[in-house]
């Protein structure tokens, strides 16, 4: 039985990473963070449910242990891929014919191009942040949330992020 | 048809000590000697976890495992907890957002988008990320830099930049970083 949840559960990873492939290619204008996390939600339980009617019985807690841990060592995976500037970097040297690139360039393409202006843009659309004249200031929930920041990094020691 | 709800031993373990992740975590930062090395921090943190937890399914009837299998549930259950608690740690101690927020918040009064790009990281500005960044992967043997000159490095640069490619064209992915 336990042999078989962790089984199931690696069978059902494999399902997520396909549908997901299907999914980033068919709403690859819709951000791929909630397409992810999305796939991972739907099809849980789909096919939780399948494989209690085809094998008759399933360990629900071997299966969730197997599907999610392999669910987040991939989002971990995933996440270093979509928001990496570091990769990014290389792959532009990659990309370059002589495999060379000026630093001033990347600072100025990615430090205080798209990344910066994305990160900007990413906290006025959740609402911690709002534009007035040209000038950011935080909304009462991005205030909130930068207390609750500060004082977890108080707790935990970190000087700065970054 | 039916769901089976029984909970093996070393699963019930992991799942008590991978919650209380942060207690140990929160031990190693009070460690002068890992002052401000917050990835080997939490790698600390870790290891201590595990061994617990060890040491609990070892000796501990309740959480004594039925076979191997139970032991491999159980650690994927605990590695999982430690990967939840790696990315809230990620965004606590790297996040390029949050630290935005933070420079925004210890302004006291609105910036500009030139003023954050100033002040990011208590004054350290926004080109503390590419020093960090490139110094990383200097480090590692990835890249080599030469005053401005940026330059691929061999094997290291080139299998983590094709590595990164291969996996942006499976994923069908049209925009990173």
């Amino acid at each position: 039985m336990i042999a078989a949840g962790i089984i199931q559960g690696i069978i059902a990873f494999f399902g997520y990473v396909a549908l997901l492939l299907l999914l980033l290619r068919a709403f690859h204008k819709v951000e791929a963070t909630f397409v992810v996390l999305l796939a991972a939600l739907f099809i849980y339980p789909v096919l939780l449910a399948i494989f209690v009617v085809l094998a008759h019985s399933v360990n629900f807690w071997v299966f969730s242990t197997s599907y999610w841990f392999l669910v987040l060592s991939f989002l971990m995976g995933f996440g270093a891929i979509y928001k990496s500037l570091s990769l990014r970097m290389l792959l532009t040297l990659l990309e370059t014919p002589t495999h060379e690139h000026s630093a001033e360039s990347f600072r100025k393409e990615y430090i205080f191009g798209d990344s910066f202006n994305n990160r900007l843009q990413l906290m006025v659309d959740q609402g911690l942040a709002e534009w007035t004249d040209d000038k950011l200031s935080l909304t009462i929930r991005g205030a909130n949330w930068a207390n609750r920041l500060i004082i977890l990094q108080r707790v935990f020691g970190i000087m700065r992020s970054g | 048809m039916m769901i089976d709800f029984s909970m093996p031993g070393p699963l019930l373990a992991a799942l008590v000590l991978g919650f209380f992740i942060p207690i140990p975590l929160w031990f190693m930062t009070r460690l002068s000697f890992l002052h401000e090395r917050n990835p080997v921090q939490f790698l600390y943190a870790v290891i201590l976890t595990f061994g617990v937890w060890f040491l609990a399914v070892s000796f501990v009837p309740m959480f004594a495992p039925g076979g191997l299998e139970d032991w491999l549930v159980g650690g994927m259950a605990l590695a999982g907890g430690a990967l939840v608690y790696l990315e809230i740690w990620g965004l606590m101690s790297r996040g390029y957002t949050l630290s935005v927020i933070a420079t925004l918040h210890e302004a006291r009064r609105p910036l500009s988008a030139d003023e954050i790009a100033r002040n990011y990281r208590g004054g350290d500005g926004l080109d503390w990320i590419m020093r960090h960044r490139l110094g990383g992967l200097e480090a590692a043997g990835m890249v080599n830099r030469n005053d401005d000159r940026v330059t691929l490095q061999a094997p290291g640069g080139f299998f983590v930049a094709r590595l990164y490619r291969f996996c942006i064209q499976v994923l069908g992915l049209r925009s990173t970083g």
